[in-house]
């Protein structure tokens, strides 16, 4: 068994060599006899076998106008071969962008632009993966010139994703056959991690009081931009709902019991910092999830932000870009 | 990969269902396909058809709903009872036939998934190639082609869900008409292989002549105008007369029937050892004329073939022949499909053989029990005239000018008492004749017997063929007389000489047709009615000899020919061959000169411009790419740059860039336009 499963692999791996030799990544793929692949369906075999009745009927019978009808029958077979090859031939296949981003756990479309001079009829296009299961599009009707199809894919973890080779496969032409290509339009998906709301956080709180985010250790080398209100001077038991970023981390972490930094001075406007070290402690990818929670939040409220994380550090802003790229940070992180 | 298909495949499973179009040709397909084997088909299995269209049509035009699995289980049980039942009758072919077209009535009320919907195209097509068995005329393989386009467009409907049924029509035919050349070319060309197999023929009621005879059988079979056989000769046709299509020799007569072999002469369990014509024993057979011809014969589902008499040669590649004893020609098997074979026939109509004491004793038996008057009447004339052939005239005579006459409705004989025809009613037809006057022959001892057969046939022009038809079939007798043999006698001659000289005549036609109630025949006469049954016929006749009865013979013959023809004009088709290539090559050259010339013209251009270049102190090296020459360029003269870069670009566009042809030619003349004003810059600065 082993030596089997071990020969299946080599030979799929072999396989994508060959098929990534064929068929390169390009964004742009116009399909030819160099990336079309055609093979007789089941119902295309079943149909052979048929004919081939048919022709033994004949033949035992000595009656040739049986025999004359499983010929016709055979050379149909070949012309539907032909046209279900012509009906995808010189269609081309593009990536509308490639860069394209989402949360992981949601349903992203992924848009593809077709364009064509003729009618093409009843095709399907989905992602060949067993990582991303995405659906099918059925393409009954026919359409002319261009048009983009919407692939809906599963988003599932944080990251840079390239998206695997896109199938488009069709059954036209009597059903005799299966028509298909597999084509890597070098698309790149920025899965985000998915937004989970923190535990005791009330994001209220948070931005009524948080001015003054990590400051709770100076020795701390995350600190490289300090507020100035960073100093202070005694803690206070912590109360249900209070924002996070005053909790005294350490005082928790050592078991002495959760505390609040209380604060001299507040400055009302300084920016939100956003840092791991500021969360609940929690598995690093759950406190990425919180942090996107955070971002969308605060992006939602117009809110002024920065990022600090381990490895770097996104200056305080607002606006959408800004929290795509504090997103694109923490999808990337680690 | 194949995971990620099967769910995509499950998940159409789920949402799969007809459309509406589909299943509205579904329904018509079912009719047409089981219309075309109605004919093989059963009472109670037609009345099934009707139901299931009718039920389909209910469900289609949502009357009543899909029937629950208790109906569908009640109507599978009971039909398959009845098959059960009717099967005995029918035969193994038709029982399976039946079974067939029954699933394929039943299945419709499956279909869950593409699959089913697969098998239900596939079944159809079967049905339809079914009826082949029966029926191979041109016609109905027209129709069968036309309906198969139905099938086809049923399974195309499953793709193309909206599009109209004139749309679909067009596609498939397209389709069809696009894989007939293939198809031809396998037909022409595939080596045609003898039967795997033996399968169960066709069980159909006997047609034709056959070998128990009672006095008034063969008026019946001159009421039909069906086609019995054609025979197309290689040379020059015989005279009219002369077209006796022997078939059946009877000698045995019980006092009302003729059989070839009484069934007890025999002992059942000693199958008689099948006697060869001896030919060897007719004298001078070498000295006549012979004629070879082939006979094409409709299947009669007997086994009895059609020959001129002497029937000398015959082959057919379909069969095994048997040339019998008293020179007739059966087939080894029963005729269950169109079957041609080639006779050749030394003509005669008398064959000079001894006749052995049995034969004899055979020939000259006369029943006691019946017609003693015609025996009295033997012994008569027997005593008027002591030579045979005397005999045979004085009774020829008598029909001949008595008031005999030939009729296809003669009065009924009391227990097909033939001494009641000869001496009282006197009328009848060629059955009468030859029977009276056989047994006539036999009483007065002259060895006699019957001859069932056909006379004459209808010539076509156009096809330059005859057919036989069922109404031509003819009765007569042969008497052996001493140092001639066995010689033809026909009695109807004698009555009604122009029926064995030019077929019915115009009173007989229309006493035929008004018997036999066939409207088509009264159009026979008119004129440009009989052109057209000529000429539709003279094509039946081609599609039977050559598609029909292609056989492994003419396919050799066929690439033989194909070959031959290669062989003769092989100069003139190396010339067209090597012209052709001449040209091929020629496009081709021309193409890429096309192609060439582009780039040399936009490789002349940068030349032109280079050697410009130099007029004004800027030289390209080799290694230079050109890039760096237009940088070069710049520096020397800065106030050339935009033209430059703009000339540098569109060159490297046309080099580098692939582009269609059109937006070759426009960067082409574009380039062509910035030298010139490169050109003209460069010139105004010198």
């Amino acid at each position: 068994m082993g030596f089997f499963t071990g020969l299946k692999q080599t030979l799929k791996a072999k396989f994508e060599y060959w098929l990534i030799k064929r068929i390169p990544k390009n964004s742009t793929q116009t399909l030819s006899g160099r990336n079309i692949f055609i093979f007789p369906s089941k119902f295309g075999f079943a149909y052979l076998f048929f004919v081939l009745l048919l022709f033994i009927l004949g033949t035992n019978y000595q009656n040739n106008l049986i025999i004359l009808l499983s010929y016709l029958l055979a050379s149909v077979f070949m012309t539907a071969m032909l046209q279900s090859y012509r009906n995808l031939s010189n269609l081309t296949l593009s990536a509308k962008t490639n860069t394209l981003r989402g949360f992981a756990e949601t349903s992203l479309d992924i848009p593809i632009s077709l364009e064509t001079n003729k009618e093409r009829m009843a095709y399907q296009l989905f992602f060949q993966s067993k990582v991303v299961p995405s659906e099918n599009i059925i393409k009954q009707n026919d359409f002319l010139s261009k048009e983009t199809c919407l692939i809906p894919i599963k988003l599932e973890k944080r990251g840079l994703f390239s998206l695997p080779r896109l199938i488009l496969q069709s059954y036209y032409g009597l059903g005799l056959f299966r028509c298909w290509t597999s084509v890597d339009l070098n698309i790149s998906v920025l899965i985000y991690p998915k937004p989970e709301r923190p535990p005791q956080i009330n994001i209220d709180q948070l931005l009524s009081n948080n001015r003054d985010v990590n400051s709770d250790d100076l020795s701390n080398e995350t600190l490289t931009i300090k507020s100035g209100a960073d100093e202070f001077n005694e803690l206070i038991p912590y109360k249900q709902g209070e924002s996070l970023a005053k909790v005294a981390w350490k005082q928790v972490a050592r078991g002495q019991g959760w505390y609040t930094k209380n604060y001299d001075s507040v400055e009302n406007n300084t920016p939100n910092w956003l840092t791991l070290d500021a969360l609940p402690k929690a598995p690093i990818e759950q406190q990425l999830r919180w942090l996107s929670y955070l971002i969308v939040e605060l992006q939602k409220r117009e809110q002024v932000f920065g990022l600090l994380l381990h490895t770097k550090t996104i200056a305080p802003d607002k606006g959408i870009s800004h929290s795509h790229l504090c997103l694109k940070e923490i999808a990337l992180y680690g | 990969m194949d995971d990620t298909i099967e769910i995509a495949a499950k998940k159409q499973q789920v949402q799969w269902s007809l459309a509406k179009n589909t299943q509205f040709l579904l329904m018509i397909t079912l009719a047409l396909n089981c219309l075309l084997l109605i004919l093989e088909l059963s009472s109670w299995l037609i009345a099934f058809i009707v139901i299931s269209v009718l039920w389909q049509s209910c469900i289609y035009f949502k009357v009543i709903s899909q029937p629950n699995k208790l109906i569908k289980m009640l109507v599978s049980i009971s039909g398959l009872i009845l098959l059960a039942l009717s099967a005995k009758g029918l035969g193994l072919l038709n029982s399976m036939v039946h079974l067939l077209v029954f699933s394929y009535l039943l299945k419709p009320l499956e279909i869950h998934a593409q699959k089913d919907f697969y098998i239900q195209v596939l079944l159809g097509i079967f049905v339809l190639v079914t009826s082949l068995v029966f029926i191979q005329s041109l016609y109905f393989m027209l129709l069968i082609l036309l309906v198969l386009v139905t099938n086809f467009m049923l399974l195309m409907s499953a793709f193309k869900q909206t599009e109209s049924y004139k749309t679909l029509a067009k596609q498939v035919s397209k389709t069809l008409v696009k894989s007939l050349p293939l198809a031809l070319i396998l037909f022409i060309g595939f080596p045609k292989i003898a039967p795997f197999w033996q399968m169960p023929s066709a069980k159909n009621a006997e047609v034709g002549l056959s070998d128990e005879v009672k006095v008034g059988d063969i008026a019946n079979l001159a009421l039909s105008n069906k086609l019995a056989f054609r025979v197309e000769f290689e040379q020059a046709p015989p005279n009219y007369q002369q077209m006796y299509w022997r078939t059946l020799v009877l000698e045995d007569f019980d006092g009302s029937k003729w059989y070839q072999q009484k069934k007890n002469h025999r002992s059942w369990q000693r199958q008689p050892k099948r006697e060869e014509a001896e030919l060897s024993l007719i004298s001078g057979l070498s000295t006549l004329p012979t004629v070879s011809y082939q006979i094409i014969a409709e299947p009669s589902y007997q086994k009895w073939l059609f020959a001129l008499n002497v029937m000398t040669d015959a082959s057919s590649e379909q069969q095994k022949l048997n040339k019998n004893v008293n020179l007739t020609l059966s087939a080894e098997k029963i005729l269950n499909s169109v079957t041609s074979y080639q006779v050749t026939s030394a003509l005669t109509n008398q064959v000079n053989t001894p006749l052995s004491s049995e034969v004899r004793s055979r020939n000259l038996a006369v029943s006691v029990t019946n017609n003693q008057q015609l025996v009295a009447e033997g012994k008569r004339l027997r005593e008027l005239y002591s030579d045979d052939l005397n005999l045979v005239n004085a009774v020829l005579s008598r029909f001949n000018q008595q008031n005999y006459h030939y009729t296809l409705n003669p009065p009924l004989l009391s227990n097909n008492n033939l001494a009641e025809f000869y001496f009282d009613t006197k009328a009848g037809f060629c059955e009468h004749y030859a029977s009276s006057f056989t047994y006539l022959m036999r009483s007065a001892g002259i060895p006699a017997r019957m001859v069932l057969g056909y006379m004459g046939g209808e010539y076509n022009e156009r096809g330059n063929y005859f057919s036989i038809y069922q109404r031509d079939a003819h009765a007569w007798s042969e008497v052996w007389i001493k140092g001639l043999g066995w010689q033809r006698i026909d009695p109807t001659a004698a009555v009604s000489p122009e029926r064995v000289e030019r077929g019915f005549s115009q009173s007989l036609q229309q006493e035929q047709s008004l018997l036999s109630s066939d409207f088509l025949s009264s159009f026979n006469t008119s004129l440009w009615f009989s052109q057209l049954r000529y000429m539709l016929e003279a094509i039946d006749y081609q599609w039977t000899k050559w598609v029909v009865g292609y056989s492994i013979n003419d396919q050799i013959n066929v690439i033989k020919h194909i070959y031959l023809f290669f062989a003769e004009y092989k100069s003139f088709l190396a010339t067209l061959s090597l012209l052709l290539i001449f040209l091929v090559v020629i496009f081709i050259v021309l193409r890429i000169k096309h192609k060439k010339s582009q780039h040399s013209q936009t490789a002349l251009l940068l030349y032109q411009l280079m050697s410009l270049a130099t007029k004004v102190g800027v030289v390209k090296n080799r290694s230079m790419t050109i890039d760096q020459f237009a940088l070069k360029f710049i520096e020397k003269k800065p106030t050339f740059k935009l033209a430059i870069v703009r000339f540098v670009d569109g060159y490297k566009k046309l080099q580098y860039q692939a582009l269609s042809s059109e937006e070759k030619k426009k960067e082409l003349t574009n380039l062509k336009h910035l030298y010139q004003q490169l050109r003209q810059q460069i010139k105004h600065e010198i």
